[in-house]
């Protein structure tokens, strides 16, 4: 009998252990394979059959950063990026500790009009933006992106640095302004410190959608301002896809994007719900 | 309390700040030393931002909606034409086959994911080696650019090509020419989908699982309840507003779904993958009929609104404000 439950129990743990084996290879296959195909030879790159022992070469690497100016592209989605970013933590932790600290008339209409501005299907909103953007001659500038990615990144700064204020003790701003601060230094010089993994968190997910962006970048940018995601769509030729150069872009897309996926990964729950679920 | 002190002390040495506060009371962020105004002066400036970017182009594109606008023809002018854009769109074929192929897709990736997920969620609900990197690994497909995901699975669905059809092959099995053939185009957005976003269900639906008390599964187990029984009468109940949340994030996604069907297929073969995104996207920059394509992301605008509420209905109240 004994030994018959220490059979059962056996066969569930390698049962979970091959279960997470098949998540993991699922996973992580078409990452690792795009990576070779980055690493392969030209003609290795698409071959029939697939090709698993090769040796490694940069050829991709050079021929898309060298001959195609995907250099001048990483520095457009760099500037985007960090840009937006910059600015949406500011105007974003200062309407979040409004909204997490204030008395403010109509609080509730106004954080759902918040929220409601970014479920607006982008589609909706690129169309009168590009025709806006064209009288105001922002067509094909780093201006025009870096202020479209504020106004997409901040809906989601407010909500998400409202609950870390939300969650920083209240006695502590009361008691600074009690002692004669002002409520901008409370909050800059209490507040703010006490919310800085909050506020890294936050950071790591404006720039991760902003550096990901594509359906606004692809209707303001041309050939000057092209991002990182626009250009990659540039190896579907007419005489087919250049696989091998499109795997490196991918790869050179995607590396920051997997580490900052384990920088985040306590507030992974809370930067992909909007904050609605506290993990 | 050692970060709060430094307002403190000068106040305590009181020579510095109070003289100081008075000189504020007139200068220009005076407003910010007021308590009762200074939550709407930390809210404006964001504020002022958001109806710069959200409120001009909803008036400006019910302006355009309601006039004939060709931006290929601007000698034309924009003449007023009331809701001619919106019938043309409404009675336009192709779009209704637009809203079915959106619905389609959405339906069949979304619960995928919901079962997948909700099955690795299980999986992974348990001590074992290493088990929080792999929930962190789990989590990387939905990090990956949505243009990099397609292109990947591009590389991989590739009829000659690809890797995937190679393994089909060795099966002795005749793949399918998955991104060619109208048939087999939208499952093969599917799978892509589930790829990216099963994730999602995995991280919302572990939380769950990790939040639920101990007690009434020590009770049903004294009671003699079977695993099964416990899954649907404690498991599945106190997982539900998570399953809410993640499906309503998803399906909200998914109807508005755009950078993988353009980077895949671009719509094709022929229309089997314009989905409505990509139907209001070609309206307005491939047709350059602005004002159609505008009124067809209202339409959309409105099918997101009616689906997400009847979703919203089904979600406990969330928690809001104090």
């Amino acid at each position: 009998m004994k030994r018959k439950t220490i059979g059962l129990h056996t066969v569930g743990t390698v049962l979970t252990y091959v279960g997470v084996a098949v998540v993991l290879i699922w996973v992580l296959f078409p990452v690792v394979w795009v990576v070779m195909g980055s690493l392969k030879a030209r003609e290795l790159a698409a071959a029939v059959p697939p090709v698993w022992i090769f040796t490694p070469s940069l050829d991709n690497y050079s021929s898309a950063f060298l001959r195609r100016n995907f250099g001048i592209l990483f520095a457009n989605s760099l500037v985007a990026t960090i840009a937006s970013t910059a600015v949406v933590l500011l105007l974003g932790s200062m309407a979040g500790y409004a909204l997490a600290r204030f008395k403010i008339a109509g609080k509730q209409n106004i954080l759902f009009w918040i929220l409601s501005t970014r479920m607006f299907p982008p589609i909706a909103a690129v169309i009168p933006i590009f025709l806006l953007f064209n009288t105001l001659r922002l067509i094909d500038t780093r201006q025009g992106l870096v202020l479209l990615y504020i106004a997409f990144n901040l809906p989601f700064a407010i909500w998400i640095m409202r609950g870390f204020f939300a969650e920083t003790p209240s006695d502590l701003d009361d008691a600074a302004m009690v002692d004669g601060c002002s409520p901008w230094q409370a909050f800059t010089k209490v507040i703010l410190p006490l919310a800085a993994p909050g506020l890294a968190a936050t950071a790591i997910f404006c720039m991760m959608f902003s550096w990901n962006e594509f359906l606004f970048a692809l209707i303001i940018s041309r050939a000057q301002t092209q991002t990182l995601p626009i250009g990659v769509m540039g190896f579907i030729t007419q005489r087919g896809v250049l696989w091998g150069e499109m795997s490196a872009a991918s790869t050179v897309i995607m590396a920051p994007m997997i580490i900052f996926t384990f920088l985040v990964q306590r507030y992974l729950i809370r930067g992909l719900t909007f904050g609605a679920v506290k993990g | 309390m050692a970060d709060s002190s430094a307002c403190t002390e000068r106040v305590k040495d009181g020579s510095q700040i109070l003289p100081l506060q008075r000189q504020t009371g007139r200068g220009i962020f005076s407003i910010l030393s007021e308590r009762r105004y200074a939550g709407y002066v930390f809210l404006a400036p964001a504020l002022i931002y958001l109806i710069a970017f959200s409120v001009y182009p909803l008036l400006y594109s019910i302006n355009v909606s309601l006039r004939q606008y060709i931006l290929s023809k601007p000698y034309l002018g924009m003449p007023w034409v009331g809701l001619e854009n919106f019938w043309r769109v409404l009675s336009d074929s192709h779009f209704h086959y637009s809203l079915v192929a959106t619905l389609y897709f959405t339906v069949a990736a979304v619960s995928i994911e919901l079962l997948l997920g909700l099955g690795i969620a299980l999986l992974l609900n348990r001590s074992i080696l290493g088990i929080g990197i792999i929930r962190t690994i789990v989590v990387i497909p939905m990090m990956i650019a949505p243009v990099v995901v397609g292109l990947s699975w591009k590389y991989m669905l590739d009829y000659d090509t690809g890797v995937l059809n190679y393994f089909i092959r060795q099966l002795g099995i005749q793949p399918p020419n998955w991104l060619g053939d109208a048939k087999a185009v939208i499952p093969a957005l599917v799978i892509t989908d589930v790829w990216e976003w099963t994730p999602l269900f995995v991280l919302l639906l572990l939380a769950g699982l990790q939040a639920m008390p101990q007690e009434p599964f020590e009770a049903a187990k004294v009671d003699g309840a079977s695993s099964w029984q416990t899954f649907v009468h404690l498991t599945l109940p106190f997982l539900r507003p998570f399953i809410l949340i993640a499906l309503l994030l998803r399906v909200i996604d998914s109807l508005r779904t755009f950078d993988i069907p353009f980077v895949m297929t671009a719509g094709g073969p022929g229309r089997a993958t314009e989905f409505a995104s990509l139907y209001a996207y070609r309206q307005a920059f491939s047709y350059y009929y602005v004002s159609v394509g505008i009124a067809a992301a209202f339409i959309i605008l409105i099918v997101i609104t009616i689906l997400s509420n009847l979703l919203v209905r089904a979600l406990p109240t969330p928690e809001i404000g104090e």
